[in-house]
């Protein structure tokens, strides 16, 4: 059986202690990279399912800059089952598969990248059991942060093959515009500065956001008799989060990990978590399955990942769960002014029209030539949710 | 609020006591022999009197007394009499003749001394060293008036020069024990200290000796022995008055300048009150960090590194039975109640041969002996924990028990404060002593220890964890003869700790580590002459290692019940030391240790190839072992050679070797010691530790031992200390060597104290300079960090500076002073960021390679006795203190998370701002 151990990441919950919360803090430390290294990064997860498979590469950057740096001009295949799966660069960094394939149970598949004249090739992988999740619920509980909605999988494997299991999550929802109004404001005449008040066809009140997981989520069975996942929580959402305000989806993907590619994404949780005050463990390089033919020496960041999916999505709405209705919202800046027409010969309101920077509101009730303007408005995200935003509705949306 | 109305409502109460006016009698007395009339006051109020009764023989009185205060009674009947006398701690009366005792010194006290070097009587000699002359008790001709004892009868034929005494000095006052105290016998240079049993053994040359002692707090003695054959001897001493002046009497004052052992540290356990410690809790441990060559990771991290040594290679023994981790709240508290603790010492190196398995130091923490005598007691009340120690005479002279325990009441304070996250978290801890003692007949004793401490604490609602400590000792100490003794110790230690988990879905659980070991040590003390003294004998431990069982908790949960297969070893060893005297300048102690571990059956060990690294796939087989068979065995002589040379006068050069071997490890894969990291007994995967330490220093003292200037190098080497490979997980791990990686340890330092042992301002400074360096270089890629080159260890601090200051303003009132600056500890830090699974992540790569800020701490206590007033509940001392009064918020670590996609750092303290408290101790 395996050697790897059971897994109590719980004891890695122990963040702060009470006396700790008196008298110690934690607070942010400005850092900078003091010795950059510059390491290739290979993010590749190719699953069962039949599509076209992406594989990422990217190069590490430094701690002070906020982009990522593309890998760019790189040759991959992936060998398994005799055959090759030949991948193209779609855009700077991403590699789609030439053609459509899903991982085949009972096959070795191994990566292969080439760069710069160097090559790298990844250990062999198989792809390990499928299993479905069995159920996707929604629930309202309580805890010690407060009211909140929790997300839980279900999910069983009578062979007891499956153990390792990591989560995704997409999560879809609709969102309000707080102050959208039916009518808006135009500049009728740019070389005046007037404007008028006319029915808004461009606004949009409801909108749709989406939004991925962001955190490594797994769960293992290894400890258990039965491999059955039951109850997990793999999304908790505060209740006065507002993506759930209104109608919120969320399409759940669980992966079936092999031991080693759970390890590695585990170690990497690890080290990304909150660390306990009191005892931190140990970081250091994370290898991962991925070596350079070319300079043993080189260190490449990342995990070639053969892994078995299955999703399931479901929808609630806000008051499915809780009384009355949610108050919280995407924006929070919306206090509402009334901007001069215009002072000498500057137009205030028309320019602030022209950026596309407000929204109408209502009349100006205390309207005061000279010192305010006659209409109040807010910011253009209060009255328009298309800033932030998809308008369309999505395809899988059922109301 | 609560806490500081019971203090205050405890000051008032104390006051009120302390006023009462001094107990008076009414006594009437026709021409009765004084001798009677003393008797009829002792009986009548608390008084007690001292005295001989020869004075007193023919002394008669009258006097007619109506309410009067005992203390004018005394006055008038002595009146006529040559008798004077003096009142000590309010009921004692302690009568002289002829000599008026004063608690000032005379003026020009200390000038005359000087002026005045030739007085025969007090010029005494020891060895090489000039008593000096400020140590001579202040003392009116009484010292002309020495006692006079005759052992055996002159034979006409005896061709024996010398004879041998022994005895036992005592306190007259509670009958315990006089350790440390120095005998000389004057004129010769010879003499001999007492053991901590208050026993000495001297070689007197036939005929008249004139035998001086001199102890702190003790009043000095000088009797004259005519001995004629081997003897007895046995003194009780009074306590010094000189006590209560600012002129100190130190037994042991030249010690660190005569022993032959390097890095001894003794820590001074009535001083060490004074020092201003977190939440005003006395603590010899704290204390000890305030030394050269000792310190932690942090505030927040339990374990104690020494010399560059790792956490897991401290010997801590209390009463001889080991504390496996004497650590209360993450290490912010020790565990072991510091009332309880008679002697502490700590050897970082050069371990003397009795003591092994442990690569860096020896803790060898003693409990005090009860008071044989009368109740007595002592306890503090501090804003955290309560502590209470009863000292309880069983037989009078003969036996004793002790028994303290000490508790925390802050979960009240967590439960009372506002903020959820911490009502919802719990810490408590408390710890408990029993200690008894019997002295059996003159040359047998027995000393029973029992010790268990618990702490539990949870965060999350969801899961409680908890370690316990347990030990028990019994120690008979038996006297053949004035030269051969022995010791016998039979010891249990016991460690464990738990973790409850009780969430939401189907994996509640319960999860258990414990550790024990059971142990006998045999020693003998010979005194073979004047040269040499020879310690030797066996020590035989067997551990027992329960590595973790997890069960399920409540009829949903889907926890397999899993149980790793326990661990056994059996630890032997002979040891053998002589400490040679080659002459009066040259001093060695030599000591050979050899040690065999055999690692037991029943266990199932894994194999692999030498030529690949060990992980499952590498794995060549399994080897069945049965109960008791042996696995493998491991062993070596173990060396510890040091020798003293004087340069000069109160001036000496030392220098030594040791080397050590270590069969018991911890598993962790923090950077810090945490409560629930493992031990592992070396097996046929896992080596044993070893270590060689080479050191030398200096050793001088000035002015009469009143400053103490010591300079001390060391080298020390060391093989196969565990690493963890990078995320290893070391709990319910069966394959352990899978995740291990061993190394080569390399530290060395050079050590300065300065101590100015006496005065008003008193104290010491320590700084050191240190490094301690690890190398991982296995032979394949997953077993290398760093490239196999030599880095800095966690704990690997190079600058290290503690002053500790005490200035007493009255003999009430003292402040005092702690300050602390340390290199900042080396952590792992990023070398760049990349983008992974939506989320941004830190890419580490070499370890250690940059430094947290600067650790520096400001402590400032003040302190107050109470007053030395007649009758009262007990003796008090109130001390006011600020822990980091300067605020610095000292980084404990830094780290990076991951937050909402995006790389956050950290830096994390743990007493970041100032943190008053008061305490109250008490002692009756």
């Amino acid at each position: 059986m395996t050697q790897r151990l059971l897994k109590y990441r719980i004891y890695r919950k122990v963040t702060m202690i009470a006396l700790f919360g008196i008298l110690g803090c934690v607070k942010p430390f400005p850092t900078e990279t003091l010795d950059f290294e510059d390491m290739m990064v290979v993010e590749a997860t190719i699953t069962n399912e039949e599509k076209t498979q992406q594989i990422f590469l990217s190069r590490t950057y430094p701690l002070e800059i906020d982009s990522i740096i593309p890998e760019s001009g790189a040759a991959i295949q992936i060998t398994g089952g005799e055959q090759i799966y030949t991948f193209s660069e779609s855009s700077p960094g991403v590699y789609i598969s030439d053609q459509e394939f899903g991982a085949q149970p009972e096959t070795e598949y191994q990566l292969q990248i080439t760069k710069n004249g160097n090559t790298y090739h990844s250990n062999n992988v198989r792809l390990p059991q499928v299993t479905r999740i069995d159920g996707l619920k929604a629930e309202s509980i309580v805890d010690e942060n407060g009211e909140a909605m929790a997300i839980f999988v279900d999910s069983y494997d009578p062979t007891g093959n499956s153990r390792n299991y990591r989560y995704e999550y997409v999560e879809t929802f609709r969102i309000v515009a707080p102050y959208y109004r039916e009518k808006d404001l135009i500049v009728p005449n740019e070389n005046s500065c007037g404007v008028e008040l006319v029915n808004d066809e461009w606004s949009v009140k409801e909108c749709f956001m989406t939004d991925y997981s962001n955190t490594i989520i797994q769960y293992s069975t290894s400890n258990l008799t039965d491999d059955n996942v039951e109850r997990f929580m793999v999304r908790r959402i505060a209740k006065d989060n507002f993506i759930i305000a209104h109608r919120y989806s969320i399409l759940v993907r669980q992966f079936v990990q092999t031991n080693e590619a759970f390890a590695y994404y585990e170690a990497l949780h690890t080290f990304s978590g909150q660390e306990s005050v009191f005892s931190g463990s140990q970081p250091g390089f994370l290898q991962g399955n991925i070596t350079s033919d070319t300079n043993p020496d080189e260190k490449i960041v990342g995990y070639f990942d053969i892994s078995s999916v299955s999703k399931k999505r479901i929808f609630f709405n806000y008051n499915d769960f809780f009384n009355g209705n949610s108050s919280s919202s995407y924006t929070e800046n919306c206090d509402s002014y009334a901007p001069l027409i215009s002072e000498g010969n500057r137009c205030f309101l028309s320019e602030l029209i022209n950026f596309n920077a407000i929204r109408y509101l209502e009349d100006n009730k205390n309207y005061t030539p000279g010192l305010d303007g006659p209409y109040r408005v807010v910011p253009r995200i209060c009255g328009d949710c298309s800033v932030v935003g998809e308008v369309e509705t999505p395809d899988f949306w059922i109301e | 609020m609560k806490q500081i109305f019971f203090i205050l409502f405890f000051n008032f109460l104390y006051f009120g006591v302390a006023q009462e006016s001094e107990p008076r009698i009414s006594i009437s007395i026709q021409n009765t022999a004084l001798v009677t009339v003393i008797e009829e006051i002792e009986e009548k109020t608390d008084f007690h009197f001292y005295f001989i009764d020869q004075w007193l023989q023919g002394i008669k009185v009258t006097g007619d007394f109506r309410d009067t205060p005992v203390t004018e009674v005394i006055e008038k009947l002595l009146t006529n009499t040559e008798i004077n006398f003096y009142v000590m701690d309010g009921s004692k009366v302690i009568l002289t003749k002829n000599t008026l005792i004063t608690d000032r010194l005379p003026e020009n006290y200390f000038s005359k001394q000087e002026v005045v070097p030739e007085n025969d009587e007090n010029n005494i000699t020891s060895g090489k060293n000039k008593v000096p002359q400020s140590l001579v008790v202040y003392q009116i001709k009484e010292t002309n008036r020495a006692r006079m004892i005759t052992i055996g009868k002159e034979k006409p034929n005896d061709i024996n020069a010398t004879y041998n005494l022994r005895g036992t000095i005592t306190g007259a006052e509670d009958g315990k024990p006089v350790s440390d105290l120095v005998l000389m016998v004057e004129g010769t240079g010879k003499g001999t200290t007492t053991d901590e049993n208050g026993a000495y053994q001297l070689k007197l040359t036939k005929g008249p000796n004139i035998i001086l002692t001199k102890g702190l707090g003790f009043k000095d003695t000088k009797t004259t022995v005519v001995i004629y054959s081997d003897g007895e001897y046995n003194l009780q001493l009074d306590e010094s008055i000189e006590s209560l002046d600012e002129v100190v009497v130190r037994s042991d004052y030249n010690k660190n300048v005569e022993d032959a052992h390097t890095g001894v540290i003794t820590l001074d356990v009535e001083n060490i009150k004074n020092i201003p410690l977190i939440l005003g809790e006395e603590d010899i441990f704290k204390a000890a960090l305030f030394m050269p060559g000792i310190s932690t990771a942090g505030e927040g991290s339990a374990g104690y590194n020494v010399r560059g040594g790792k956490t897991d290679q401290n010997l801590i023994l209390f009463d001889e039975g080991v504390i496996y981790n004497p650590a209360h709240f993450f290490g912010i508290f020790s565990a072991i109640n510091p009332f309880s603790i008679g002697k502490a010492t700590i050897y970082k190196g050069n371990i003397p041969v009795e003591y092994g398995g442990r690569l860096s130091s020896v803790f060898d923490i003693r409990s005090k002996k009860g008071n044989m005598k009368q109740i007595s007691g002592e306890g503090s009340i501090g804003p955290v924990t309560g502590n209470l120690l009863l000292e309880l005479p069983v037989v009078q002279d003969k036996s004793s028990i002790m028994v303290g325990g000490r508790a925390t009441y802050s979960n009240w304070i967590l439960r009372s404060l506002d903020d959820d996250r911490l009502k919802n978290s719990e810490a408590s801890f408390f710890d408990l002593i029993g200690k008894f003692d019997q002295v059996i007949n003159e040359n047998n004793s027995i000393e029973a220890t029992g010790y268990f401490s618990h702490d539990a604490y949870s965060v999350t609602r969801d899961s409680i964890y908890d370690y316990s400590n347990l030990m028990a000792s019994l120690i008979w100490n038996h006297q053949f003869n004035t030269q051969n003794s022995l010791a016998v110790t039979l010891s249990h230690s016991g460690y464990g700790f738990g973790i409850a988990y009780d969430g939401l879905a189907n994996n509640d659980f319960n999860l258990e580590y414990k550790n024990n070991e059971s142990s006998l040590k045999i020693k003998m003390k010979s005194l073979l002459n004047e040269q040499h003294t020879l310690d030797y004998g066996l020590i035989s431990k067997l551990y027992t290692i329960y590595p973790g069982k997890i069960n399920p908790e409540g009829i949903d949960s889907e926890i397999t019940a899993l149980t790793i297969p326990k661990e056994k070893g059996l630890e032997s060893a002979l040891f053998l030391s002589d400490s040679y005297k080659f002459n009066d300048d040259l001093l060695f102690e030599l000591g050979i240790r050899y040690s065999l571990y055999a690692a037991l059956g029943p266990s199932t060990q894994r194999t692999y190839p030498d030529d690949a690294p060990k992980n499952s796939g590498t794995q060549t087989g399994m080897i069945n072992y049965d109960n008791n068979e042996v696995i493998k065995t491991n062993g070596g002589p173990e060396v510890m050679a040091s020798a003293r040379y004087f340069l000069g006068e109160d001036f000496s050069v030392k220098a030594s070797y040791n080397n050590t071997i270590q069969y018991i490890h911890t598993l962790s894969s923090n950077t810090t010691a945490s409560p629930i990291d493992t031990w592992k007994l070396s097996d046929l995967n896992i080596e044993p530790q070893r270590s060689s330490q080479y050191s030398l220093g200096l050793y001088r003292n000035l002015d009469a031992g009143l400053y103490e200037i010591s300079l001390e190098g060391y080298y020390k080497k060391q093989k196969n200390l565990l690493d963890y490979k990078v995320g290893a997980q070391l709990l319910l791990n069966e394959a352990i060597e899978t995740e291990v990686l061993q190394g080569d340890g390399k530290a060395y330092g050079i050590e300065l104290m300065l101590k100015k042992n006496e005065g008003k301002l008193n104290g010491w400074l320590a700084y050191s300079y240190s490094r301690s360096l690890i190398r991982l270089a296995g032979d394949f890629d997953e077993e290398i960090v760093n490239g196999g080159e030599y880095f800095a260890t966690n704990y690997d601090k190079p600058h290290d500076l503690s002053i500790v200051a005490n200035y007493k303003f009255t003999r009430r009132f003292s402040a005092s002073a702690n300050f602390v600056y340390q290199t900042g500890r080396p952590v792992t830090f990023p070398v760049g960021k990349y983008t992974y699974n939506n989320a941004e992540y830190v890419v580490y790569s070499d370890r250690n390679a940059y430094r947290i800020p600067d650790y520096y701490r400001l402590d400032l206590s003040f302190n107050m006795e109470g007053t030395h007033k007649i009758e009262k509940l007990a003796h008090s001392f109130w001390s006011f203190s600020i822990y980091n009064a300067l605020g610095r918020n000292n980084p404990y670590s830094v780290f990076f998370v991951t937050e909402d996609g995006n790389i956050k750092a950290y830096q994390s303290s743990i007493f970041s701002i100032p943190v008053p408290t008061i305490t109250y101790n008490f002692k009756f």
